[in-house]
């Protein structure tokens, strides 16, 4: 019997760093990682990058719009259809 | 049948390395290497593209074996001793996989500094949108239908 924590796993990873003159970039990636006994699914998505030039460092988000602008538009979608369907539940129940 | 049941067990441990092998190369999806790609150096300026990469992949297999009877019992109707017994048997192997990858970003360092630009895949939200708006069609028809009951 496999445990959760063998089935399903959140890794976040740093790759190695790309030196471009004083810069320094640090790729960072979170994967989700689904074990099966038979077979595997694995979704990696970028995070961040570190920049380091001398002594600073700045971390800069990688934000996926697309899907942010997707799921967005489906949760609009699905409150306005459960909204709209209280209030035709509602109404049928006041009609007589 | 011992020759045919080794032949299985092999079979069988070709199958688990095979496994192996394939899950292995489904999991170094999950490396950070396969998201970002090698630098692009054009003049000054150096891109690098940061993909959303997803993998998967399934496996399955079967065997069986088992006696049969062999011919001289067939023709006389006597009994076959074990060693007269033959054995036969079958094994399949099956599989499937897919990988997908879409670009999320482009990393650009130039002279100006580090800047991050998404990509907007406007197939996938125009899709979301098409959905969007079908559902809320559906329900506006409704509250109309309901209030005009």
């Amino acid at each position: 019997m496999m445990r959760f924590q063998d089935l399903f796993q959140v890794q976040k990873a740093s790759g190695e760093p790309v030196m471009i003159g004083d810069l320094s970039i640090t790729p960072q990636s979170q994967a989700i990682i689904i074990r099966l006994p038979k077979g595997a699914l694995v979704w990696n998505r970028p995070t961040a990058i570190l920049v380091k030039r001398g002594t600073q460092v700045k971390q800069i988000p990688i934000v996926d719009f697309t899907r942010s602008l997707q799921m967005g538009l489906l949760g609009f979608g699905v409150v306005i259809t459960i909204i709209s369907l209280v209030k035709f539940a509602r109404r049928k129940e006041q009609v007589p | 049948m011992i020759d045919t049941k080794s032949n299985f067990l092999s079979f069988a441990d070709k199958r688990d390395e095979t496994l192996s092998r394939v899950v292995e190369k489904i999991y170094s999806a999950a490396q950070p290497g396969a998201v970002y790609s090698e630098p692009v150096v054009s003049g000054n300026y150096t891109i690098i593209t940061a993909s959303e990469v997803t993998a998967g992949g399934g496996f399955g297999s079967g065997l069986g074996f088992g006696p049969t009877k062999g011919p001289a019992e067939k023709q006389s109707g006597e009994e076959v001793s074990q060693s007269q017994q033959t054995s036969r048997g079958g094994g399949g192997i099956g599989g499937g996989g897919a990988s997908n990858g879409r670009p999320v970003a482009i990393i650009i360092i130039g002279p100006g500094g580090v800047t991050v630009k998404p990509v907007f895949d406007m197939t996938k939200i125009a899709l979301a949108s098409i959905t969007a708006m079908g559902a809320m069609l559906v329900a506006l028809r409704k509250i109309l239908k309901a209030s005009r009951g």
